[in-house]
């Protein structure tokens, strides 16, 4: 779901996410590398790839400050940055409408000729 | 007369190397030897390891011999280092060397008993009168008294001879480690790991050690990364996963990005990485740019196919320019790029990023005009010139040539080229 945080295969504005299925792994939780990535991601762009493969666990609309401290917060941050996997779906992008497949976990951001 | 004694090893241009069963007094009388070695012991060959690790850049010691030296006898020690460890901080190098240097005691006490066995036997039949003159001197105005007296060799039945080193080295390490500091090191940890006692001035034994530099595997360059906290580590270029699950084994607390156009090196890295475990950590992505925001990435490793077509219409050549701004956009400020290039893709680099290293060949990105010049033969991604030569002019300026280093993959050489990025620049 990392990818998800902030990219487009165009310019840099949110994708929209679509997924057929999704897998929730188990991974271990290290609260310091949860923390130190939240700085790196574009928080609107998060919040909208969680809500798009429903795992969204009301995460707020903006980052409150001192999340550092709040276990619980980064638990879910780490749920939805580490643990939600998309299989199958798609990710849109925004501006052109192009739609990105994802296939076994894998998104396909191969452009055209003509359209790079 | 000897040589029907003796069955030759090996030879290389002035070593003969042999097995004899001569008694040692017949050796010293040889003439046409210098310097005579004693192979006590040997290390393996390294082989590759599979996952070279920060932990293997310092070897153990690879041979042990007993050389002569006028009439007597030094313990000396090869000791290969990785190539990795020149780009360590000093206080991490001097805890890694500390590490791993002395290894299995046992082996150095029998190097020890060895030796004095040797000594002994030597001064028994010579004595110390037939000792030259002039050696003696010299000896008294270093401050070195090696007692050879056989109780004192006997003496060293306690395990715990003075000593001191002598470490010389050679090649790309003498350039960037003081030899005296690398003899302190040695020293004090042999002191606390045998038990030994460093005396400078009176010392029964002396320990030299020839250091040089080993280079080791093409995923040695990994470490470069180790030095600062990568949260995110991108491969945009990494066919079958290989650098990016090394690097996962280094750094336990950062996240992958891979990305290739391929999708049956694709499906491949994803199997390896199911296979190494690392499914949490890593990122796969199919694609022939690099769909990241600008500066979402603390670090780029890249081994740069060296005949792959990037596309279906561009070669690597051409292609370079544009996979570089890539790297250089999704950078962060202070992020690492290091690539692992063929000698012509390095050559080419080097005229569009500026180095830090003083290198009357480098030029600025900025005052690079010569753009459509540099394209080997016609692309397609570079139709227009005149926005070429403008991309060109912004693009790679925040990029600087940190390091370059050789490194042999067997057959071929390849450079291994570093680079920070300083700034961002506005587009």
């Amino acid at each position: 779901m990392i990818q998800n945080s902030g990219r487009s295969g165009c310019l840099n504005t949110e994708g929209e996410v679509h997924a057929t299925e999704v897998k929730v792994n188990e991974v271990e939780f290290n609260p310091q590398f949860v923390s130190r990535m939240i700085p790196k991601l574009e928080w609107s762009a998060l919040i909208q790839a969680a809500e798009g493969v429903g795992h969204r666990q009301d995460l707020p609309d903006t980052l409150v400050s001192n999340y550092e401290n709040d276990e619980d917060f980064l638990h879910k941050v780490h749920r939805v940055l580490l643990e939600v996997e998309v299989i199958e779906g798609s990710l849109q992008c925004p501006e052109s409408g192009r739609e990105f497949p994802i296939s076994k976990g894998v998104p396909n951001m191969l452009l055209n000729e003509d359209e790079s | 007369w000897f040589w029907p004694l003796a069955r030759i090893v090996e030879h290389i241009p002035g070593r003969v190397f042999f097995c004899c069963r001569a008694a040692l007094q017949e050796l010293m009388r040889l003439k046409s030897a210098e310097r005579l070695f004693l192979l006590l012991r040997k290390a393996p060959p390294t082989s590759l390891p599979k996952n070279p690790g920060i932990t293997q850049v310092c070897s153990k010691v690879k041979c042990i011999f007993i050389r002569t030296f006028r009439l007597r006898f030094r313990l000396s020690f090869l000791y290969p280092i990785n190539d990795a460890f020149l780009v360590l901080p000093p206080a991490k190098a001097a805890s890694m060397i500390q590490q791993s240097i002395v290894g299995n005691p046992d082996v150095w006490r029998q190097a020890l008993s060895t030796w004095a066995a040797l000594q002994a036997e030597l001064n028994g039949s010579h004595g110390r009168g037939q000792k030259r003159k002039r050696e003696e001197e010299e000896d008294d105005v270093n401050g070195i008294k090696e007692s050879v007296e056989s109780e004192d060799a006997c003496g060293l039945g306690q395990n715990r001879p003075t000593f001191r080193v002598s470490c010389r080295c050679s090649g790309a390490i003498a350039r960037c480690c003081n030899s005296q500091n690398l003899s302190r090191i040695i020293g004090v940890a042999i002191s606390q790991q045998l038990g030994w006692k460093a005396d400078l001035r009176h010392c029964k034994v002396i320990l030299c050690f020839a250091v040089y530099a080993v280079v080791n595997d093409l995923l040695s360059f990994i470490s470069y990364c180790l030095f600062f906290d990568a949260s995110v580590i991108l491969d945009p270029m990494c066919g079958v996963g290989t650098i990016l699950l090394e690097a996962a084994q280094e750094c336990p607390s950062a996240v992958f990005i891979g990305m290739d156009s391929e999708e049956a090196q694709l499906q491949k890295a994803a199997e390896n990485v199911e296979a190494a475990g690392q499914v949490n950590r890593m990122l796969l992505v199919q694609s022939s740019y690099i769909p990241l925001p600008t500066g979402s990435v603390d670090a780029v490793l890249c081994d740069v196919p060296f005949g792959r077509r990037f596309s279906c219409s561009t070669d690597m050549t051409s292609a370079l320019p544009r996979i570089l701004a890539e790297m250089e956009r999704v950078l962060s400020d202070g992020g690492y790029l290091v690539l692992l290039l063929s000698l012509q893709l390095s050559g080419q680099i080097k005229k569009l990023v500026k180095s830090n290293t003083p290198n009357p060949e480098s030029r600025a990105a900025g005052r690079n005009t010569k753009s459509p010049d540099h394209t080997h033969g016609v692309s397609k991604h570079s139709s227009e010139p005149d926005e070429n030569r403008e991309t060109e002019r912004l693009k790679l300026s925040s990029l600087l040539l940190q390091n370059t280093h050789r490194v042999s993959l067997g057959s071929t050489d390849a450079i291994i080229h570093t680079y920070t990025k300083t700034h961002t620049l506005t587009h």
